[in-house]
């Protein structure tokens, strides 16, 4: 019985290790972590807003992270590190986003949970990166980069805007530059048949370029920010980065 | 007494799951998990070839030698075979390191010589595929990464007592997993450089 009791003591005693050399990360204080506080209060509220009334409608839980320092470490593994130990989505549907930004690094990236790489993949991230983010961000334009970037990720996971459909708008503003100097040639053709003597009337086409649509659509879950926390979400690397 | 004995049993039971006599199973199959991961985003970015190598060649013609050399460390890659007992098997799990540090070695040049042409750098289909490329670079790194974590844990796990014990006694036909060299890490990673 002696032994027994022992053989008992050593069993409790061993306690399960985990060893986790984790960055010093910042605390997962709301959905919009601002340790650089870059964000105005107005930018801010309304962030947290849109992403609070998204979470509501489809439970995705997503992030804005404004870091001091990466501490070292590449922006994706930093991110991808950060998204796991905050536990960004629903358990069991992996549904987070993290929009992380590197203010001294000069560097962003979008980390997307293993559920939603279907709809935000790889090639989407790195569009809204590259056209929506980091123009604004060298124009020295922080607050407005990140509430653009938030709305293209919105839009993304909504399924309102692919890779592709970026990239055609991105190539439409080439293509009506184009239309416009043929217009005006043909205009300016036209002008001369009408002066050198009556050719009557030239139809004149409206143009409508790809207008940006501002959908600040939400209030909805104003529910205090104290009390959110990640899910239990995972992630595997999706997404992407960029600098500027 | 019986009752005592009855509890006694009973104690011991529970105790021996908590000083681990499940952990070598457990993480076992953790690491198996985190190792079909990295197969899975391996085979991620071999999909990702055909269609990169037709967009590069209908821009970059004279590049012939660079784009036949992705295309066989990609089929060198995909046509191996994994044994089943790949992770302890040092022989294969080293040809499959080998393998797809070929593959990362052929597109890191590729992605060198595609900076020669403007043209294709600006292709839709290209940009896109660039993207993809990238962030499943990103993923097999991550992948490694947790495999790295997962197979340390287990073999560190067999090492030390009293996994060590329980290893002897009862698993002793669970082979200690192997582990992804640092220096194929560094030449995994092609240099695909966005900044124009």
């Amino acid at each position: 019985m002696r032994i027994l009791k022992s053989c008992l003591l050593v069993c409790f005693l061993m306690v399960s290790h985990v060893v986790l050399a984790a960055p010093d990360f910042p605390e997962l204080t709301g959905r919009v972590v601002d340790e650089a506080g870059i964000l105005s209060g107005d930018k801010k509220q309304n962030i947290i807003n849109q992403l609070a009334a998204f979470e509501e409608k489809s439970t995705a839980q997503i992030v804005v992270a404004v870091v001091n320092s990466l501490e070292g470490y590449e922006i994706r593994d930093y991110g991808v590190e950060l998204a796991r130990f905050w536990a960004l989505g629903q358990e069991g549907k992996n549904n987070g986003v993290l929009l992380l930004i590197a203010p001294n690094e000069r560097k962003v990236s979008i980390e997307v949970g293993y559920g939603l790489e279907g709809s935000l993949t790889d090639a989407l991230s790195y569009q809204i990166i590259q056209q929506h983010i980091l123009p604004q961000f060298k124009a020295g334009n922080m607050g407005a980069g990140i509430e653009r970037g938030v709305e293209m990720i919105l839009q993304g996971l909504a399924g309102e805007i692919t890779e592709q459909s970026l990239l055609q708008n991105s190539q439409n503003e080439n293509e009506f530059d184009m239309a416009t100097i043929i217009f005006i040639v043909f205009f300016v053709f036209v002008v001369i048949m009408i002066l050198r003597g009556g050719i009557g009337g030239g139809g004149v086409g409206t143009h409508s370029s790809g207008s940006s649509s501002h959908s600040s659509s939400g209030w909805g879950g104003s529910s205090g920010g104290s009390s959110f926390g990640g899910g239990g979400g995972s992630f595997g690397g999706g997404g992407a980065s960029g600098g500027w | 007494m019986r009752f005592l004995k009855l509890f006694a049993m009973l104690a011991v039971v529970l105790s021996l799951t908590s000083c681990g006599i499940n952990n070598i199973p457990t993480l076992e199959e953790e690491a198996k998990a985190q190792w079909g991961q990295v197969l899975n985003q391996y085979q991620r970015r071999a999909d990702l070839i055909p269609n990169l190598v037709a967009t590069v060649k209908g821009y970059a013609e004279h590049e012939e030698a660079t784009l036949t050399a992705v295309i066989e460390a990609r089929a060198k890659a995909t046509q191996t075979t994994l044994p089943a007992d790949i992770l302890s098997n040092p022989a294969a799990f080293s040809q499959f390191q080998a393998n797809q540090a070929g593959i990362g070695a052929a597109l890191g040049k590729l992605m060198v010589v595609v900076e020669k042409y403007p043209d294709l750098k600006a292709d839709k289909s290209f940009l896109t595929l660039q993207a993809q490329l990238e962030g499943t670079e990103n993923r097999i790194s991550v992948a490694r990464r947790d495999y790295i974590l997962s197979v340390k844990n287990f073999n560190t796990e067999i090492k030390t007592f009293p996994g060590r014990l329980w290893h002897s006694v009862m698993y002793s036909d669970t082979p200690y997993m192997q582990q992804f060299e640092i220096a194929a890490e560094a030449q995994v990673a092609p240099q695909v450089n966005f900044n124009n």
